[in-house]
Parts: structure tokens; C-alpha cells; sequence
């Protein structure tokens, strides 16, 4: 494993080194991911081009009325910090189960989306909020929604030479009282075997559910044959049994060493029915508990 | 390729050290330094026995480049002790006790430190989740559990050896 580091000042000489050889070059973050497959020659880059030095590419902002997460902002900076917490505890759920303690404390959220590796947690629940990734490239800025970010396994849409530079969230009341869980084949440090988003807003009946998976295919999954089918009805347990059965029938999941695929699409009938139904309770009106 | 300097201040000792790019952190401790607390366990962020702590925080020295730490303040197993005094920590790990081989135990005791630095009365729950992260192959992991909640419980602990004599 050799190969040298780059260390721009600005995100402007980042784009520049990258743009000058882009196919023997790579963006490193907190490296967790990328030094992990340079060691099993997985990518053999000439160089990379280190974002440590570049100032401005971490911390959280409000943007109209949502969220602005720089790049460089560390999982454990997300998951401790309030106004995430408060605002989008979906997302504060999503990074705080990560690996381990010492991956959230040097892993990116940039790094995290930008590695597309199809059972990561974040992703599939910043696709339910319908968040956008902000990038910069030898041809300007531009906004990437995450429906649009992921091609394939470890493949993102990202044009040579582009850098993520922030995770646009849009404000919705369905941040605020989402789910996020996982079910572990292994051991609760390990990768997940699935990863289920569910955000709802809810009065008698279920005005809007979205509905998001990971693990299940080469990218995060959104199953808007499921949404569509929930709006307008009671929001109780029998739909979210319903909407679980269409969830499992409608996926034809890849078989990993998490479990294979008859077993994982077992799984998803069990894990959304309890997530819908705990995004039905949370979203509740208060007074109005079942 | 041209080497860097690299500036890391290790168990409050600060080195400038000439490196390739390439190089990991914990090569760099095991090679250069010669602090062999530090282990190679899994080398992919798994297992938790090169666990360092960076500016207070945890890392895997294994999968980080060397050239990321540098200004940093890193502490290794061997930082731990004063003047022949073990930390608490390292006494209760000894009393419980809380290794048979001891590989895992430097990582095991400093992810532990980062955990109580942060947070000196983390939940039993707390502590599960936090260790959770670091692997055993040997013992059983109820010995480090309760080595790590003694120190929650009574933080002096290592004190009643010749520090308080
Ligand atoms: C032991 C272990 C367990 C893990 N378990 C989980 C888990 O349970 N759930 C989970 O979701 N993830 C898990 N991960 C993956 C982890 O989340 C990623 O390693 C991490 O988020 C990557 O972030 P980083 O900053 O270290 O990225 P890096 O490793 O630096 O980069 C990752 C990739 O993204 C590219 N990249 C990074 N930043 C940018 C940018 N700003 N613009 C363009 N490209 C960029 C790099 O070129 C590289 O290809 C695990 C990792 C390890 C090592």
C-alpha cells in the first residue's frame, strides 16, 4: 500500500487536484472506509487528496428551515448535536448505531454516502427526508438528490473530479418523528443485515408515509408502491401488518452473509410492520394514543 | 514519494517525525516509537486492540493516516501510568481480573478511558454499548465489564496502592 497525500487548503485546489488526474486519484475523509479497501488493493490510487485541511466542510447549519451537514462533519458530531437531535432525531438514530465508538469519532457523513456501500444506515434514511447532496466540481455546484446519488454497489453519480461538500435536509414535520431501525444478524457492532426508515404524519388516518430500506439492494430502496397504498387509512397496526406484506412481496432481496434472500424478505415483513407502526405512534397527535 | 513531517504529540512528548504518506498511525507507534501497547488485531476497525486515543478521542490507529493525526495529542497504553503508579483503570482491570492473554487489554482500557473521560457515570447499558465495539477472544467479557464499572463507582480505586502509602 503506497501512494501519497495530498493536502489542499480549499475546496477550490481540492476540485483542481482531483480534476487534474481523476482516475488515479481519490477524495480521503476520516479514510475508515478507504483505507480499509486500499489495504485489499480494492482501488490502488496514485494519490489521495485529503479534505483535513480544508476549512468549512463540517458543523451543522439551518437552511431554510432544514438542515445544512458539512461533509467533514464526523457521525458523532451528528449524533450529539441538538439542533439534530432536535430537529431530525431520525437521523441522529441513524448515525449513533454505526459501527463502533471509534469509527463515529473519525468517519464522515460525506464519507459515509460517498462509500455507497448498499447496508450503510445513514443513507437510506436522509433518501426517506428527500435530503440532496451539495457538490462541487471543475464545472461548478450542483445539487444532487439522493434518489439520484446512488448507481451500484460502491458507485455514486458523482462526475470526475466532484466533491460532496454538504447534506442539504429539507424541514418537515416527518424529521422530527421518524424511525430508524435496524435488525442485526450478528453482533450490534457488525454491518446491518436490514436498515428501515419509516416517517409518517398521522391525525385519524395516515396522511403520509415514507418508507426506505437498506440491505435489501445495491442501493437504499424506497418503496413507494408501499407509501402509496397507506394514504387515507387508519392508521393502526392491521395497516402496518397490510403495508409490511406488500413491503416483503414487493423486494426481491440480494442474499449476503447477513442472511439470504428468503430470509431477509422474512425479515422485512417483521421490521416494517414495527417501524410503520412506531412511526404511526410517534407521529400521533398528542391525546390521540391508541 | 516525498516524505512529510509530521508532528504528533505522544504521551505528552511531541516528536516530529519524517514519514512516508502512506504511513498508519499504528505503525508509526509500533515501529518508530516503539510503543508496542498498541496492537494489530483485525487491521480493518473491527476489533478495537489498536485502540489510541486522538485529541481525547478513540480511533483505530490501524485504519488512519498517520498524516490525519498530525498536530494531535495521542495517548497510548503506555501514557496511562505516573511514576510506577498504574491508572485506575489498569489496577481494576488486574483485580477483577479482566484478561487471561492480554492482547485486547491495552485497546479494551483505552477505549474504556475515552468513555469515562466523556462521560465519568455512564448507565451499565452505556457501558455495554460503548465497549461493545472492542472484541475478546479469551476471557469473558463480564471480568471487563466490571472492572470498568468499579472505576465508574469508585474513580480513586488504583489510590490504594503506593500512591496513597
Ligand atoms: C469496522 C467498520 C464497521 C462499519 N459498520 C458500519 C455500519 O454498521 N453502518 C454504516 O453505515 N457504516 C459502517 N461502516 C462504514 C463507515 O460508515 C464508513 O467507513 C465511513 O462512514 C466512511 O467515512 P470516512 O469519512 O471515513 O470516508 P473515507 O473512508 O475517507 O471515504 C470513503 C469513500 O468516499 C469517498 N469520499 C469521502 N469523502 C468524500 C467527499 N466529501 N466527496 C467525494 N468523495 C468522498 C472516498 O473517496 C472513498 O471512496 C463501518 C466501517 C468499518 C471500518
Amino acid at each position: 500500500m503506497r501512494f501519497d497525500v495530498l493536502e489542499p487548503r480549499s475546496v477550490q485546489e481540492a476540485v483542481d487536484l482531483l480534476a487534474a488526474r481523476p482516475e488515479e486519484r481519490r477524495v480521503v475523509a476520516g479514510g475508515t472506509a478507504l483505507i480499509v479497501f486500499l489495504k485489499e488493493r480494492a482501488y490502488t490510487p496514485e494519490a489521495l487528496v485529503s479534505l483535513h485541511r480544508v476549512p468549512g466542510l463540517s458543523g451543522v447549519e439551518p437552511e431554510d428551515g432544514g438542515l445544512r451537514i458539512g461533509a467533514m462533519t464526523r457521525l458523532a458530531d451528528v449524533h450529539r448535536d441538538a439542533r439534530v437531535r432536535a430537529e431530525c432525531p431520525v437521523l441522529a438514530e441513524a448515525t449513533r448505531v454505526v459501527a463502533n465508538a471509534r469509527i463515529r469519532a473519525v468517519a464522515t457523513l460525506g464519507g459515509n454516502l460517498c462509500h455507497a456501500d448498499y447496508h450503510s444506515d445513514p443513507p437510506g434514511v436522509l433518501l426517506a427526508l428527500g435530503a440532496r447532496v451539495q457538490v462541487r466540481g471543475p464545472a461548478g455546484e450542483r445539487d444532487i438528490p439522493i434518489a439520484e446519488f446512488y448507481r451500484d454497489f460502491y458507485e455514486t453519480s458523482l462526475r470526475p473530479g466532484e466533491i460532496a461538500v454538504a447534506i442539504r435536509i429539507p424541514g418537515s414535520p416527518l424529521a422530527r418523528t421518524g424511525v430508524y431501525q435496524r435488525h442485526m444478524y450478528s453482533a450490534r457492532d457488525d454491518w446491518p443485515c436490514l436498515g428501515v426508515t419509516a416517517l409518517a404524519e398521522v391525525d385519524e388516518t395516515c396522511r403520509t408515509l415514507r418508507l426506505a430500506l437498506a440491505g435489501v439492494a445495491n442501493r437504499p430502496l424506497r418503496l413507494t408502491w408501499v407509501e402509496e397504498q397507506a394514504v387515507g387509512r387508519r392508521a393502526d397496526a392491521a395497516l402496518a401488518a397490510a403495508l409490511a406484506d406488500l413491503a416483503a412481496e414487493g423486494v426481491d432481496p440480494i442474499s449476503d452473509l447477513k442472511g439470504p434472500d428468503w430470509y431477509k424478505k422474512e425479515m422485512v415483513r417483521v421490521c416494517v410492520a414495527e417501524a410503520i407502526e412506531r412511526a404511526f405512534e410517534r407521529a400521533r397527535p398528542a391525546g390521540r394514543r391508541e | 514519494m516525498t516524505r512529510r513531517v509530521v508532528t504528533l504529540t505522544v504521551n505528552g512528548r511531541t516528536h516530529a517525525l519524517e514519514l512516508e504518506p502512506w504511513r498508519l498511525l499504528l505503525d508509526v507507534l509500533r515501529r518508530e516509537l516503539k510503543l508496542y501497547g498498541a496492537r494489530e488485531g483485525c487491521g480493518a476497525g473491527v476489533c478495537g486492540a489498536c485502540t489510541v486515543l486522538c485529541d481525547g478521542r478513540p480511533v483505530s490507529s490501524c485504519i488512519m493516516l498517520a498524516i490525519h493525526a498530525d498536530g494531535c495529542a495521542i495517548t497510548t497504553i503506555e501514557g496511562l501510568a505516573r511514576d510506577g503508579q498504574l491508572h485506575p483503570l489498569q489496577q481494576a482491570f488486574l483485580e477483577h481480573p479482566a484478561f487471561q492473554c492480554g492482547f485486547c487489554t491495552p485497546g479494551m482500557i483505552m477505549a474504556a478511558k475515552a468513555l469515562l473521560d466523556q462521560n465519568p457515570a455512564p448507565s451499565d447499558e452505556e457501558i455495554v454499548e460503548h465497549m461493545q465495539g472492542n472484541l475478546c477472544r479469551c476471557t469473558d467479557y463480564t471480568g471487563i465489564l466490571a472492572a470498568v464499572r468499579a472505576v465508574r463507582d469508585h474513580p480513586g480505586l488504583a489510590s490504594r496502592g503506593a500512591r496513597s502509602a
